[in-house]
């Protein structure tokens, strides 16, 4: 009996020592005066979660309003995130995070949670893109970045912001090139120069590789398709990309019938064969870029998070990004493609090209280039990076309590004051806005070459969107990464497969489900 | 005493073996300790690597294939003293939280899902009517239908009742059909109901049969389903990452150190903690190990 009376306080006991060990609390900012705390469930990434809630404090002490965080980690915690938007239960009033399925969700159109008949998933902040902020005399769209604003427009609606603005690209180890004394004029300007400069690098000096990737975590498969957009150029590239349209412009199950794909997949096949690490195979992708800064290889695609990378460590080399060189196969495109000369002459084009970045203007041309090659090369030059950003998602749950009071957080988060705040903590990244007053507060001059690349980059708005916002690939849900039937190309050329295999499993896989897939279209 | 007569009870036994089964134990022999040094190479790996000066030397000794080379100017023990500083800066949690959280959220847990489980097969076996054979025969069917996008749904009614992030949400392991439903009816098959009988017979109330005679007598079979259930438990980081934020445990700190370590990937430090994740497991195997093999013994049946 003794024993069984015992045992009651030895449980409370326990269940109170329960209680303690919790995480509950933390981080959260009170309200004041009666306002409303917002909860914000958010994915911590790359970019942390330190601009987030330095942006909160202040509209706390701006406001009074309060904010409860739930942070969820890692790619595991974006997949969390995902399960807790599906479930139209959350209780987050403000999500931040990488939605895959964000385009499919909008156009999937009306939900009912709980009774209620809603027009989306999530709420409609038109009003939010179309007003200033306070003061202000720029709406948050006229700041924004054009390719931004178009990704985020659903036929002049807008349901979410967002909250990252990176770019990838071809990042140079330039301690490695200084030692090839390699000079400005030695950057790529074709596809066909990056190859040669491969060569020259692995089989001259120190041999080193002239790039280096991780197998299990690559980032080729996300480019292939800015070497496509060369080759095809930007009206056509427009159907690709935002309307999932054929060669013949239509919606078809002949879309891998672009020669442009082809034609990159060829370039990339070469690079992918040739010029890599023999490490490359079995590192992981943390272990690959600390050995890139460490001189293991020339060229690696990375994107603006390796600036915290080499924060770490004053053994890694200086870096800086440069653009993604011209497909050789344009010239095919050309005017002067039957002369033997005509990489050269695409090469010399691209360099003018660079000197003359304004539409239409051919002062000083070469004479072999009509105003078509020129405008080809011009277009096929905007397509020089990759943006990373778009598929990072601010937006708030139709089904939150607090709309209104998510919509104001928002629209202050892109105020000059909280586009500011963003640039201060993250030493010189910045949202996909300039504020109407210009970024201040930050001694760039100090600032890494690496971070002067970015800027410069962000600056020339040659941006590539990464995530496809057609209805062909978000609803129609065929990959955009030539992952329909096969496991993408870069597993392809590693097993020794062809170009023309990876295109017909592309092109068997929607010919087999093209029923279904213009079922989802709702194309009959 | 006793033990040295164990021992030369065995040395005379060991002697009159005929050869060929002296040849089938020695190969026997060589195959398990084959098997046992693959498992220790990756412990062994693992702290080779944690004691690694930093990430730059761990980088440059992975890229010249001389991971295994010691310099003992190279050595680094720090590492496992600033997972704890690092951890915490991570995950905003100490590692002796994490640990607690670990113990009692998985023991209590599994415990709950394996006394559910016994319980429920303990009724179905040795209280056969129409309405257990009913229950028996849904568990076939709903361990037939394959289970896929209930996330959502799961995480809804869970939002409902106000689990989340509560310690209540261990009650949902209270389920008529556990991972292990068929192993444990198995188990209980095994179990002759002679024993209960004979208990009632005696006077014991049927609570009393289930917990003093037929529960203690599972034991040695179901004890492994309990400790694979921990063992899964104990590495469920998704579960803390979906629904048990404010309560994480080791592993969700060894995910959220690999995860936030991304961009800035110390390989070193990172293993040093995943050492130090599996060595609250390895104390409590080390304590406890007697206790669970002596609970592997024959049964009483007499006559």
């Amino acid at each position: 009996m003794k024993k069984k009376l015992l045992m009651i306080p030895i449980a409370i006991a326990a269940s109170s020592c329960l209680v303690g060990c919790n995480n509950n609390g933390k981080g959260g900012i009170g309200a004041k005066d009666g306002k409303a705390t917002l909860t914000v469930t958010y994915a911590r990434l790359g970019y942390g979660d330190s601009w987030l809630k330095e942006i909160c404090k202040k509209y706390n002490e701006k406001t009074g309003v309060g904010f409860k965080f739930n942070s969820r980690i890692g790619s595991d915690g974006v997949s969390a995130i995902d399960t807790e938007v599906d479930s139209k239960s959350s209780d987050a009033d403000l999500i931040f995070t990488k939605r895959n399925s964000f385009a499919k969700d909008i156009y999937a159109g009306k939900v009912k949670i709980g009774g209620t008949q809603y027009d989306c998933l999530y709420a409609d902040i038109s009003d939010v893109w179309n007003t200033a902020y306070e003061k202000e005399n720029k709406t948050i769209k006229e700041k924004m970045n054009p390719q931004y604003e178009e990704y985020f427009n659903f036929d002049g609606k807008y349901y979410g912001v967002p909250w990252a603005n990176g770019i990838m690209g071809i990042v140079r180890n330039h301690r490695l090139w200084d030692a090839y004394n390699l000079t400005d004029a030695d950057v790529p300007l074709t596809t066909n120069d990056m190859l040669a400069l491969c060569n020259r690098i692995q089989t001259t000096g120190d041999k080193k590789a002239a790039w280096i990737y991780s197998f299990q975590d690559e980032y080729y498969t996300a480019i292939a398709n800015i070497f496509t957009a060369q080759y095809e150029g930007k009206e056509v590239t427009n159907d690709y990309f935002l309307q999932g349209k054929d060669p013949d412009g239509k919606i078809s199950s002949n879309f891998y019938t672009y020669d442009g794909q082809k034609e990159s997949l060829s370039f990339m096949k070469d690079l992918i064969d040739n010029y890599q690490h023999p490490n490359s195979k079995s590192m992981e992708f943390t272990l690959m870029q600390s050995s890139f800064l460490l001189d293991e290889a020339m060229f690696s695609i990375n994107g603006s998070w390796l600036e915290s990378e080499m924060g770490t460590s004053d053994r890694y080399a200086p870096v800086d990004f440069i653009k993604f060189p011209v497909l050789s196969a344009l010239s095919k495109r050309l005017s002067f493609k039957n002369d033997s000369e005509a990489d050269a002459k695409l090469h010399e084009l691209v360099a003018y090209v660079d000197e003359h970045p304004a539409e239409n203007d051919v002062t000083g041309a070469p004479s072999y280039a009509t105003s078509s090659d020129i405008q080809k090369v011009r277009e096929a030059r905007q397509y020089a990076y990759l943006s990373s950003g778009t598929d990072h998602q601010a937006f708030i749950p139709v089904y939150s309590k607090h709309i209104d009071e998510g919509k104001d957080f928002l629209k202050y988060l892109y105020s000059d004051e909280g586009l500011n705040t963003y640039y201060t903590v993250m030493k010189g990244a910045t949202l996909a806005a300039v504020p109407t007053t210009g970024y201040a507060g930050l001694d760039l001059s100090t600032a890494t070459i690496f971070r002067k690349s970015i800027n410069e980059a962000l600056d020339e708005k040659h941006l590539y969107l990464e995530m496809p916002k057609a209805k062909f690939f978000s609803v129609g849900e065929v990959n955009y990464y030539y992952m329909n039937g096969c496991e993408g190309f870069v597993k392809c050329f590693v097993n020794n497969l062809t170009v023309d295999y990876v295109l017909s499993k592309n092109t068997e896989y929607i010919v087999k489900n093209w029923t279904s897939i213009q079922t989802k279209l709702g194309l009959i | 005493m006793e033990k040295r007569s164990h021992l030369s009870q065995l040395a005379a036994e060991r002697k009159r073996r005929p050869i060929s089964m002296k040849v089938v134990f020695a190969i026997a022999f060589i195959v398990f300790a084959v098997y046992a040094a693959y498992i220790l190479f990756f412990f062994l790996f693992g702290l080779v690597i944690a004691l690694k000066a930093d990430k730059i030397v761990f980088t440059v000794e992975y890229n010249t294939h001389s991971l295994f080379s010691f310099k003992w100017s190279n050595l680094n023990f720090g590492n496992f003293i600033s997972v704890f500083t690092d951890w915490q800066k991570y995950t905003e949690v100490s590692y002796f939280e994490m640990v607690w959280n670990s113990i009692w959220r998985t023991t209590i847990g599994v415990f709950i899902n394996w006394m559910c489980c016994s319980m429920v097969c303990y009724v179905l076996v040795h209280y056969r009517n129409k309405f257990t054979r009913f229950i028996y025969n849904m568990g076939l069917f709903i361990s037939m239908i394959p289970l896929y996008g209930a996330g959502a749904a799961e995480y809804r009614l869970f939002s409902q009742l106000h689990l989340i992030n509560s310690p209540l949400i261990l009650l949902t392991n209270i389920t008529l059909y556990g991972a292990n439903f068929f192993y444990m009816y198995a188990f209980w098959k095994s179990i002759s109901w002679e024993y209960g009988e004979a208990s009632l017979i005696d006077g014991s109330s049927h609570f009393g049969t289930f917990f003093k005679v037929m529960l203690p007598m599972a034991l040695p079979s179901t004890i492994s389903l309990f400790i694979m259930a921990f063992i899964n438990s104990w590495n469920d980081y998704a579960f803390t990452n979906l629904y048990m934020q404010d309560y994480p445990d080791l592993s969700y700190g060894i995910y959220a150190l690999k995860e936030l370590f991304t961009y800035d990937f110390n390989m070193p430090l990172y293993f040093a903690g995943v050492i130090l994740s599996f060595l609250p497991v390895l104390i409590l195997f080390v304590c406890f190990q007697n206790t669970i093999m002596e609970k592997v013994y024959l049964g009483g049946l007499k006559g």
